[in-house]
């Protein structure tokens, strides 16, 4: 039976830093050994305790100052043309703690209020389940959030955010810009089914467009309280990562 | 490529804000220093090159513009509670109140270090980097990462409250 083992050597088996022959034989030597077997229990307690002191950036999400850093200095062409970036929420704080079943009430209500009437529903996004083949269905798989894609003559559709805390489970919020009428829709599509997607809400408004923001308007006014409503009313919690999107496209929004 | 870099930076940003977080010891240093290696990281984007470590390289930069900024502080920086400096998780993950102590004493304890053996301790037993990684981050011989980790160890061994938790 050997003696003690020096604490360099067990220290630098608990930090894996030696050989698998090294840590072998360590790991033979700590079997009849248990005071050295104690030394490398502390230490490896203080390394999990260290790890965990400084743990809270791995649970948080990369915050938005970072993201605009990393990102900032992209040059806006994208090689498909008609994808630009655009700034994203990070969060949405629910508001309506407690309030839960009112909330939900409210946002039902005007669910009901904003559906496009029959005239021009053909031309705008209409709530129930979102047709399998049409651009809305397509961009809603593919496009991720601060992106826009051009929907047939005179129509922009820009991807919001998405959330996957939500009661219908993965949700993504997003605005239709149709120009001549100047007609500005914003939505929310949740994956009710494997490849189904449903418009939950759609709030429209008239005469929204702004002549010097470039056709876009900020997300204010009555119509957006209806959605931040509605996004209350889901649960919605902190937006998803591009990261995290691009993998819920790999996986078909599972 | 260019979209490859920033994708595997973005990637990065939680560990390095950990690695931040464990040499400045509150979060608006840490961010700071995330912040500000970020941006040196795009303008050097030339620098890196593809297929190495990325991992390595950034917390090189942080650990290099960390010791600028304390060289260039007049005054040491006062204990900071971690109440105050946002580190406190509101008991969210403390089991005991010993156990809240604990990570507590340890981030002073962490804090009281000397730079060098901080920024050893952090990389090879927060981060996961292996001896060799962490002189090559340091610009230091192996030999000075391990005087540097056992210094540190005899350090913090003493201060863990083994008599409450190991029986």
């Amino acid at each position: 039976m050997t003696t003690e083992m020096d604490k360099d050597t067990l220290a630098a088996f608990v930090d894996g830093a030696l050989s698998p022959e090294e840590s072998a034989r360590v790991v033979m030597h700590l079997a009849d050994h248990p005071e050295d077997q104690a030394y490398v229990d502390k230490l490896t307690l203080l390394n999990a305790e260290l790890a965990e002191a400084f743990s809270e950036p791995l649970h948080e999400p990369v915050p938005e100052a970072i993201r605009a850093t990393i990102y900032a200095p992209t040059d806006a062409t994208d090689e498909s043309g008609t994808v630009v970036p655009l700034s994203r929420p990070t969060r949405r704080i629910a508001v309506w703690a407690g309030l839960g079943g009112l909330a939900t009430a409210a946002a039902a209500v005007l669910a009901l209020a904003v559906l496009p009437n029959g005239g021009e529903g053909a031309r705008h996004v209409a709530a129930g389940v979102v047709d399998p083949g049409s651009a809305l269905h397509v961009s809603l798989d593919g496009l991720t959030s601060g992106q826009q894609r051009t929907l047939g003559e005179d129509a922009t559709l820009s991807m919001v955010a998405s959330f996957d805390d939500t009661q219908e489970g993965l949700c993504r919020e997003f605005h239709v810009l149709f120009e001549t009428t100047e007609t500005f829709e914003h939505g929310i599509a949740c994956r009710t089914a494997p490849e189904e997607w449903t418009v939950e809400i759609v709030v429209v408004q008239q005469g929204a467009v702004s002549e010097d923001s470039g056709g876009y308007v900020p997300a204010s006014g009555p119509g957006s309280q209806a959605i931040e409503q509605m996004l209350d009313a889901l649960g919605a919690g902190l937006a998803l990562t591009e990261a995290e999107e691009e993998a819920l496209m790999a996986t078909g929004w599972q | 490529m260019p979209q490859d870099f920033r994708s595997e930076l973005i990637a990065l940003v939680p560990r390095l804000r950990r690695f931040a977080l464990s040499l400045a010891g509150n979060k608006a240093d840490a961010a700071d220093l995330v912040q500000a290696a970020c941006e040196k990281a795009l303008k050097n984007e030339a620098q890196f090159q593809p297929g190495t470590r990325m991992d390595s390289w950034m917390y090189r930069i942080i650990q290099n513009k960390w010791l600028d900024d304390r060289r260039r502080a007049t005054t040491r920086g006062v204990a900071v509670d971690p109440e105050d400096a946002g580190l406190s998780d509101q008991g969210k993950s403390a089991r005991t109140a010993h156990d809240r102590m604990l990570l507590s004493d340890v981030r002073e304890a962490m804090l009281e270090l000397p730079e060098g053996q901080r920024a050893v301790l952090s990389l090879v037993a927060i981060e996961g980097q292996s001896y060799k990684e962490a002189a090559a981050i340091l610009d230091v011989p192996v030999g000075t990462v391990m005087s540097r980790r056992a210094r540190a160890r005899e350090k913090l061994l003493p201060l863990m409250a083994d008599e409450r938790r190991m029986h």
